[in-house]
C-alpha cells in the first residue's frame, strides 16, 4: 500500500512540472485506422527502433574506433578481437542497418501504392525522401570505415559517380573525397559525416516527419475515403503501442539471431597503391544503381554513357520527390499508372540485384 | 482480466528467473573471444579469457591484420558455440513469453476500449 502511495506521489510531482498527463491525453486520443493495409504502420515504428540501436551500438563502437589510415582497420580487428563482446556490438550494428534500410525500402513503397502521400501529406512525403537519403548516405560512408581493399575499391567506385554530371561533378567528387583521391582525409571526412553530420540532419528531418504524422493523423485508404466509408479505429495508447511491441519483440529476435551466426568479416587492411581486386559490388541496396550504370555504353551520342546514366538517375529522384504533386488525381488513370510505375521498379530492382549478384 | 494477470505473473517470474540464470552462464561463456583469424597462420592468441583492455591487445590487432588475412568472426569452440545457441534459446523464449503477455494485454485493453472505459476523465495524478 505504501508503495502505492509513493508511486502516487511521484507520478503527481512529476505531473505538477512536467505536465505529462496532457502528452498521455493526446496519445489515448489519437486514433489509428483498423484496415487490411494497417499491417504497413508498423514499418515506420520498426525503422525508428533500428535507428536507436543504430545510435546505441555506434556509440559504442566509436569508444574503440580510431579513424586514421594507420589504425581504422586496426582498431576494427581489436574490436572484433579483443574487446569483450566487440563482434557482437559491429554485427548488432551491421544487421540493423540492413534491416533498417529494407524496412525503409518497404515503408516508402507502401506509402507509393497506398498514396499515402496524396493532399495534405505532401511535406511527410518530402521529409521521408530526405530520411531515405540520409539512410542511404549512413551506409555508404559507414562501409568505408572498416578501411578494408573491399571498402575503399567501392569508395573509389562510389565517389567516382558524380564526376560525370556536367559542370559540378568533379567538384562534388572533390567535396565528398576531400582531394583527387580516397585518402586518409576521405577516411576523417567519412568518419566525421557519418557519427555527426548525418544523425544531425537525420534528427532535424526525423522530429519535423514525427511531428507532421502527429498533426495530420494516419491516411485512411484511398478507396474507404472515396466511398465515405466508416472505418474501424483503435487508440494509440496502449491499443495500437501493444500491438507494435509484439513486431519489436520479432525483429529484436531475428537481428539478435542474424548477429550471432552471421557476422561480418574485416579484410585486410587497404592498400591506396594496389589495384582494385576483382568483382567488387557494393552493399545490397545499392546494387540494382551499380547493375543500371553498367548496363550504359561507354558514348550515346554526344555524351558518355556514365554522364546519361546519372542525369537519368537524378531525374529520377526528383520526379520521386515530387510524386504527391505528380500524383494529383490518385484515383484516376494518371493515378493508376503511378501505382503499376511502383510495382514495376521493384521488378526491376530485384531483377537488376540479382543479374549483379550473379555476375 | 483477473485471469489472464493470475497467468501473467507466473510466467513473467518464471521466464524472468530462467533468463537471468541463462544469461549469467553464457556471459561467462561469449566475454571470450568467439573470433579467430582464418587462416590460422598468424599468431592470435587462443586464451579463451578476455585480457584487460590496454596495450598486449593493441598489439596483437596488430599482428592480426599485418598480413594478408581476413579477420573471419567464429567459434573457438563447442562451448562458445552451446553458449551462442542456449543464448539465442533465451532470447526467443523471452520473445514468446512477452509476446503471449502481449497478446493478452492486447485483447484486454481492446476489451477496454470497446467498453469505452478510455473514454472516461483522467483524474490528476492517479494510477
Amino acid at each position: 500500500m505504501s508503495s502505492r502511495n509513493s508511486w502516487r506521489d511521484f507520478r503527481g510531482w512529476i505531473e505538477d512540472r512536467l505536465g505529462l498527463d496532457a502528452i498521455l491525453d493526446f496519445l489515448h486520443n489519437k486514433r489509428v485506422p483498423q484496415t487490411r493495409h494497417t499491417v504497413w504502420m508498423y514499418t515506420g515504428s520498426a525503422i525508428l527502433l533500428f535507428f536507436v540501436i543504430q545510435v546505441i551500438t555506434g556509440i559504442v563502437l566509436a569508444f574503440y574506433y580510431r579513424p586514421t589510415l594507420e589504425e581504422a582497420n586496426k582498431s576494427v580487428a581489436r574490436i572484433m578481437t579483443d574487446i569483450p563482446l566487440g563482434w557482437m556490438i559491429r554485427s548488432v550494428h551491421f544487421w540493423s542497418a540492413t534491416f533498417m534500410i529494407a524496412i525503409v525500402f518497404v515503408h516508402f513503397l507502401s506509402i507509393w501504392i497506398l498514396k499515402s502521400y496524396r493532399k495534405p501529406r505532401e511535406l511527410t512525403w518530402m521529409t521521408g525522401v530526405f530520411l531515405l537519403v540520409f539512410s542511404l548516405a549512413f551506409g555508404f560512408t559507414g562501409y568505408l570505415l572498416p578501411w578494408d581493399d573491399l571498402s575503399l575499391s567501392a569508395t573509389k567506385v562510389g565517389t567516382d559517380i558524380p564526376r560525370a554530371i556536367p559542370v559540378v561533378g568533379a567538384w562534388v567528387t572533390k567535396l565528398l573525397r576531400g582531394g583527387d583521391d580516397v585518402t586518409g582525409d576521405t577516411l576523417t571526412r567519412f568518419f566525421g559525416i557519418h557519427i555527426c553530420v548525418l544523425p544531425l540532419a537525420l534528427l532535424f528531418f526525423l522530429v519535423f516527419h514525427l511531428f507532421l504524422i502527429q498533426k495530420l493523423g494516419m491516411s485512411l485508404p484511398l478507396e474507404a475515403e472515396l466511398k465515405k466509408e466508416k472505418i474501424e479505429e483503435i487508440p494509440f495508447w496502449p491499443n495500437f503501442v501493444y500491438r507494435e511491441a509484439v513486431v519489436w519483440l520479432v525483429l529484436i529476435g531475428a537481428l539478435i539471431s542474424l548477429a550471432v551466426f552471421l557476422p561480418p568479416s574485416l579484410g585486410k587492411v587497404a592498400d591506396l597503391m594496389a589495384p582494385a581486386p576483382k568483382g567488387i559490388k557494393p552493399e545490397w541496396y545499392f546494387l540494382f544503381l551499380f547493375q543500371t550504370l553498367k548496363l550504359f555504353p561507354a558514348n550515346i551520342l554526344f555524351i558518355t554513357g556514365e554522364t546519361l546514366a546519372v542525369l537519368l538517375i537524378f531525374a529520377a529522384v526528383v520526379l520521386f520527390f515530387f510524386l504527391p504533386f505528380i500524383d494529383t488525381r490518385p484515383a484516376e488513370r494518371r493515378g493508376r499508372v503511378i501505382v503499376a510505375s511502383a510495382y514495376a521498379l521493384i521488378i526491376y530492382a530485384l531483377a537488376m540485384s540479382v543479374w549483379s549478384l550473379l555476375q | 482480466m483477473r485471469k489472464s494477470r493470475k497467468i501473467q505473473a507466473p510466467a513473467l517470474l518464471v521466464s524472468g528467473i530462467l533468463g537471468l540464470s541463462l544469461l549469467a552462464y553464457v556471459s561467462g561463456k561469449t566475454v571470450s573471444r568467439p573470433i579467430q583469424a582464418q587462416p590460422k597462420k598468424q599468431t592470435q592468441s587462443a586464451s579463451p579469457q578476455a585480457a584487460p583492455v590496454g596495450q598486449t591487445q593493441e598489439k596483437q590487432g596488430v599482428e592480426n591484420t599485418k598480413g594478408s588475412d581476413k579477420i573471419v568472426p567464429a567459434f573457438k569452440n563447442i562451448r562458445e558455440r552451446t553458449a551462442a545457441y542456449v543464448f539465442l534459446g533465451w532470447i526467443w523464449a523471452a520473445v514468446c513469453v512477452l509476446i503471449y503477455i502481449l497478446r493478452q494485454k492486447v485483447k484486454e485493453v481492446d476489451r477496454l476500449y470497446k467498453a469505452k472505459f478510455f473514454d472516461l476523465p483522467v483524474s490528476k495524478g492517479e494510477d
